[in-house]
């Protein structure tokens, strides 16, 4: 086999350079495995027998200077650092040092594995060229399956080989079978029908053919009631053909059935509009595009900018309304009201339904649609705010077909706030799941659920299991035989044993709640307008946002603070996923308002997650004492139980950040106020304002934070009691 | 008499890219540096510092093709001279991936002063109490040592400081910028100082700035590196700058600008006028002595004549990826349970390297790829033909005029996907 192959090698290879300092860079397929890879390969090399020092992951300014330090400290004959850097910052920072300090890794104590993934290879073979001539070789790492499979066939051999001792000794380190914890109970599945491009229209010649196609349809689905009983229906646009009246008498016709022969409450019917849903003849004298994010925020932030290109939908709204509900947003909403949430078997699913045909009208459409990046912004704050587990976004039109300018963060939001994305339009199945850093999703395109029976015809029905994490999909198409809609083979033509089904993984991820978002957006901000001149250029340069010589630079500032906004939001989610203790619900534990420490717990926690995310996204050369206040504010917002109303930062009068409402017992609320500088009467006047605002919310919690950013890099951060002129004891925590 | 395992477990060593020959002698090259490697760049190196004592020299080239092995080469010769060369390792000394003009002229102000000291030579005594001020002045209290090697140290300590962590750093350049006197001024006064002893300072590591930074330093700052001080200086420049469409403006400053590259050694001879190639049996020599001069003391019979062949040819005559080259083999050979290394080995170890490349193929390099094998030219500044450059996919060799030519595993894969197009 060709991995065993591979390890023969890598291992003879670490045989040979023991003692001698040697690089070795092994590429893993993606970031998410690298953990795996590691612990498998600290087991595979252990069974050789290689006494291998897990260096463990690499700190995001830690180069080969601090390797060859940590080697030193450990006696191993390999040693193995896994480095996953975030991108774009902390890769680009990451490749400058490991390049700059290529020669120190002559220190090293003996041969280094370091495991990086395929992105953080690209970025040092442009960024790091001279660091990888140093290594001695650059492998990729086979998949985790046959990671296994090989430590296993290991494992199998060492037991026979060795004593019983050594052998039971070693499936305790690599976590063996006789330490598995007892299975759970099989999770129900939430069962869905998707169904896409119906296209429905009165006509003449095919209305046999039309009708034969869904009644098949209808019937099937009413036959496999019993074995599947669907809880969620969602249909991704194109239900009409011209988006008139006539059509929707139809189209309302048939869900109204499908409604009845499934069971599944108007409720949970949910559908969004496609490009064959607008009404052309409205639309013809309307704005045909956006030009620019300026124009898209105010279209997608005003309900009155939309209002006339919201008349081509007339039809299709007045019908859906009258079927579903008159408060459904079915597309016609955008941001948070675009998201629903059902409660089904204990998980709260999040549905978002996107219009991308605003700006549909003929042929043409294909980059000149916009979905709106403020719209799956307000959507990813509710959904995280209502606490989904599970989140499903509907859109007629696959990314591609999106406006340049909104396309590639449009999709990479998605990743981060969605878990299953739905769509169709193009009239051909397509199904793939997206893993990425930011997490990722399964994108699924259903086929035409009807476009003339001489075409391909489908439709997927799907289970979802939100604890599990993962999507089944089982394909249907129509055959014009005895029974009309059956099982499709082709789509996944590799899963017999699945019974021609696939399922799908889906990657973990951590959504902010809204208010959190906000107070990253400022952090932003205040770091990149803090930013003198030569920080912001490196910050251009680490984007590779700057302009050639000669040309004049524009400006860029609403760019990279976007950037510096979605590399903090990373950076906080990643401090977030590993700060967290316990909380497998992937909710992030919150500290409620009743312990009777709340406050000093939750001021030592933010602190600590501030400092961590400031560290992890690879910009402390540019934050700022404010940076890390606001870096701060979200993360109180995010580990304690709210309301958490932060006011004003460090300057007014009043207070600056509220803890509790106003209806509740002092000893359930706080107030906090936040100062940048260290200095004495600083301090002094903070006590005082404390003081004031201790007579105004008497009884409540108290406390002074510090921020200062040389602090933060040389200690702790701590928590002591001070007491103010008047005499009440306040906690200070210094950042 | 060692056995198989132990000789291949040493020859992996000496073959890794990381081994530096020097490693093993404390000062200097050590046995196994082959000076012929570089024989005509080094010579025109050292007939500049014979001439011109204020000569301001660059040396650049592709990865690995022995840049840093040629000038502590060059320095233990002219320490032979008598000359005072301060071999700055800027790495070592100062945070590469964000370095200020502050620390470069400090690191070498600090080597400068314990090379007066070693050699022995009179350093006058008014120019040490004006470093010792200026110390003072930087430091802001007294009490810093008086001999010149108490102040390389007290320099030393602020550059390690100031490595550290970045917060110190910024606060150096501030205090040196404004508090006292330039920097560059003090190391251009000591420089005058010890004139007598023609001084050479060789910054090595600016290769090691990132592209950005270096065009910066290089091409958009006024004041170049080192080009006003007096002396000699030879600085490593990152390979990107030469193909900088300005590169050429620092011909002004520095004297073999035009001339900056180190070749790869010579496989081949070109035939300019017939834009031909055909094997040079001296580039070939000289590369077997490279290889020889690591293998022979372990033992010259373990590796098959055929087998240096093999590496040598698939090397294309980079120096540090005919030594992967041969590493490779080496676990080859072992995995094998052979006792030789034999041309089986080699071929294997080219293969995994053309499928390396193939790791990193992006199809942009397709045409480009092509024409370098078809007329030995390699075109344009863009960013393609850096990667090419930097990942060793085209090697550049020099007689007269650059010529570019494919390593093997290049040429296989290049065949290969010809044959699946």
């Amino acid at each position: 086999m060709a991995s065993e192959r591979w390890f023969e090698e890598l291992a003879a290879r670490l045989d040979l350079a023991q003692g001698s300092a040697s690089l070795l860079v092994v590429v893993a397929e993606s970031e998410a495995v690298l953990e795996g890879a590691r612990s498998a390969l600290v087991a595979l090399l252990s069974a050789v027998p290689i006494k291998v020092g897990d260096l463990g992951e690499c700190a995001p300014n830690a180069g080969p200077g601090r390797w060859a330090e940590l080697s030193q400290g450990l006696a191993a004959e390999v040693h193995l650092l896994a480095a996953a850097p975030p991108a774009p910052f902390g890769v680009a920072a990451f490749a400058g040092l490991v390049n700059a300090e290529r020669e120190l890794l002559r220190r090293l104590s003996g041969p280094l594995l370091l495991l990086i993934s395929r992105t953080t290879e690209q970025v040092l073979r442009q960024r790091a060229p001279d660091f990888l001539t140093w290594a001695s070789q650059v492998v990729e790492l086979p998949r985790a399956e046959e990671l296994s499979a090989m430590s296993r066939k290991l494992a199998s051999r060492t037991r026979r080989a060795g004593d019983p001792q050594d052998a039971g000794q070693d499936t305790g380190n690599t976590g063996g079978t006789s330490k598995i914890p007892p299975r759970p109970p099989p999770e129900e599945p939430i069962r869905f029908l998707h169904l896409s491009d119906l296209h429905l229209r009165p006509q003449r010649l095919k209305r046999y053919d039309q009708d034969r196609v869904l009644r098949g349809l209808l019937q099937f689905l009413e036959a496999d009631r019993a074995r599947f009983p669907l809880d969620l229906v969602f249909l991704t646009g194109d239900l009409a053909h011209g988006g008139k009246a006539d059509e929707y008498a139809l189209a309302g016709e048939f869900l109204r059935e499908l409604i009845d022969v499934t069971g599944v409450a108007p409720a949970r019917v949910f559908v969004v509009p496609g490009n064959h849903d607008v009404d052309r003849d409205v639309g013809r004298w309307l704005l045909r595009t956006l030009s620019s994010d300026e124009e898209a925020v105010r279209f997608f932030m005003e309900e009155e900018s939309r209002r006339f290109h919201a008349q081509k939908l007339d039809a299709y709204r007045k019908s859906m309304q009258a079927l579903l509900g008159a408060d459904r947003p079915m597309g016609l909403g955008v941001g948070a009201e675009a998201v629903e949430v059902v409660q089904l078997r204990g998980a709260r699913i999040a549905v978002a339904s996107f219009n991308t045909a605003w700006f549909a009208q003929a042929d043409d459409d294909q980059g000149r649609l916009w979905l709106g990046e403020p719209s799956i912004d307000g959507a990813e704050g509710r959904i995280a705010d209502e606490g989904a587990s599970f989140a499903i976004a509907l859109m007629h039109h696959p990314f591609d077909e999106l406006h340049e300018s909104e396309r590639w963060m449009v999709e990479r939001r998605s990743e981060r706030v969605f878990d299953l994305l739905l769509r169709g339009h193009l009239h051909q199945e397509r199904t793939r799941a997206i893993a990425s850093q930011r997490g990722g999703f399964v994108e699924v395109a259903a086929p035409a659920a009807y476009q003339g029976s001489q075409w391909g015809n489908g439709c997927f029905l799907g289970e979802i299991r939100p604890r599990e994490r993962s999507v089944r999909l089982r394909p249907y198409t129509y055959a014009s035989g005895a029974d009309p809609w059956v099982l499709d083979p082709k789509v996944f033509p590799d899963s017999a044993d699945e019974g021609y089904c696939h399922t799908f993984q889906v990657p973990e991820k951590k959504r902010l709640r809204s208010t959190v978002g906000e107070s990253l957006r400022k952090a932003a901000v205040a770091t990149v307008l803090a930013a003198p001149p030569a920080a912001r250029k490196e910050l251009e340069a680490q984007l590779d946002m700057l302009s050639p010589p000669g040309r004049a630079a524009g400006d860029t500032t609403e760019r990279v603070t976007k950037e510096v906004y979605e590399t903090l939001r990373a950076a906080t989610v990643q401090a977030l996923l590993k700060g967290q203790q316990g909380g497998a619900s992937g909710e992030i534990v919150q500290i409620p308002r009743s312990d009777p420490q709340f406050l000093e717990k939750s001021l030592l926690q933010a602190a600590r997650w501030a400092r961590v995310s400031a560290a992890a996204s690879g910009l402390l050369n540019s934050v700022t004492s404010h940076t890390l206040e606001h870096m701060f504010c979200s993360a109180l917002e995010a580990v304690l139980e709210g309301p958490v109303q932060v006011l004003s930062l460090s300057q007014s009068e009043g207070p600056d950040v509220l803890i509790g409402s106003d209806s509740e017992a002092p000893e359930r609320r706080a107030v906090i106020e936040l100062r940048l500088e260290v200095r004495g009467d600083v301090m002094r006047a903070a006590l005082a304002q404390l003081d004031a605002q201790l007579t105004a919310f008497p009884g409540v919690h108290a406390a002074l934070v510090m921020s200062e950013v040389s602090l933060a890099e040389a200690s702790a951060a701590s928590v002591e009691r001070v007491t103010t002129p008047d005499g009440h004891e306040v906690l200070l925590l210094r950042m | 008499m060692q056995d198989a395992r132990a000789k291949f477990r040493e020859l992996t060593r000496v073959f890794d890219p990381i081994y530096k020959p020097s490693q093993e002698a404390e000062r200097g090259p050590g046995s196994s540096y082959v000076p012929e490697a570089h024989e005509r760049y080094r010579g025109q190196l050292e007939a500049s510092l014979d001439l011109n004592d204020d000569a301001k020299l660059l040396v650049a080239g592709q990865p690995g093709c022995g840049k840093t092995t040629m000038l502590l080469n060059v320095t233990q010769a002219l320490r032979q001279e008598g000359r005072i060369v301060a071999f700055v390792d800027l790495e070592a000394q100062t945070a590469v991936q964000d370095l200020g003009s502050v620390e470069m002229y400090l690191a070498a102000m600090a080597e400068l002063l314990s090379e007066a000291k070693k050699s022995a030579a009179p350093l006058p005594a008014g120019a040490l109490a004006m470093c010792k001020s200026w110390l003072e002045r930087l430091q802001g209290d007294g009490g810093v040592d008086g001999d010149a090697q108490g102040l390389a140290d007290t320099l030393r300590r602020f550059l390690s400081a100031a490595r550290e962590n970045p917060l110190q750093r910024a606060e150096l350049r501030t205090r040196a910028q404004h508090g006292a006197n330039d920097p560059l001024e003090v190391l251009s006064r000591l420089l005058e100082a010890l004139r007598l002893q023609r001084p050479v300072v060789i910054l090595d590591g600016l290769d090691k700035l990132p592209p950005q930074q270096a065009h910066d330093t290089f091409l958009n700052d006024k004041r170049k590196p080192m080009a006003e001080a007096p002396g000699v200086a030879i600085l490593t420049i990152p390979l990107s700058l030469v193909y900088e469409p300005t590169f050429n403006v620092l011909s002004e400053r520095y004297n073999n600008a035009d001339s900056a590259v180190l070749p790869a050694v010579r496989l081949w001879d070109f035939d300019g006028g017939r834009r031909e190639r055909q094997r040079s049996e001296a580039g070939v020599g000289i590369l077997r002595r490279i290889v020889e001069a690591r293998v022979d003391p372990i033992d010259p019979r373990i590796v098959l004549p055929g087998a240096v062949d093999r590496a040598i040819a698939g090397s294309g005559g980079n120096i540090r990826e005919l030594a992967r080259l041969m590493q490779s083999s080496v676990v080859k050979a072992h995995v094998r349970k052979g006792s030789f290394i034999e041309p089986q080995d080699v071929e294997a170890a080219i293969a995994d390297q053309r499928e390396s490349f193939r790791r990193a193929y992006d199809p942009r390099f397709l045409p480009v790829l092509e024409k370098v094998r078809r007329e030995y030219r390699l075109e344009g500044q863009g960013e393609v033909t850096k990667q090419l450059l930097y990942g060793l996919w085209v090697i550049e060799y020099r007689n007269g005029i650059a010529w570019y030519s494919l390593p093997d595993p290049v040429e296989q894969l290049l065949q290969q996907l010809e044959r699946a197009r």
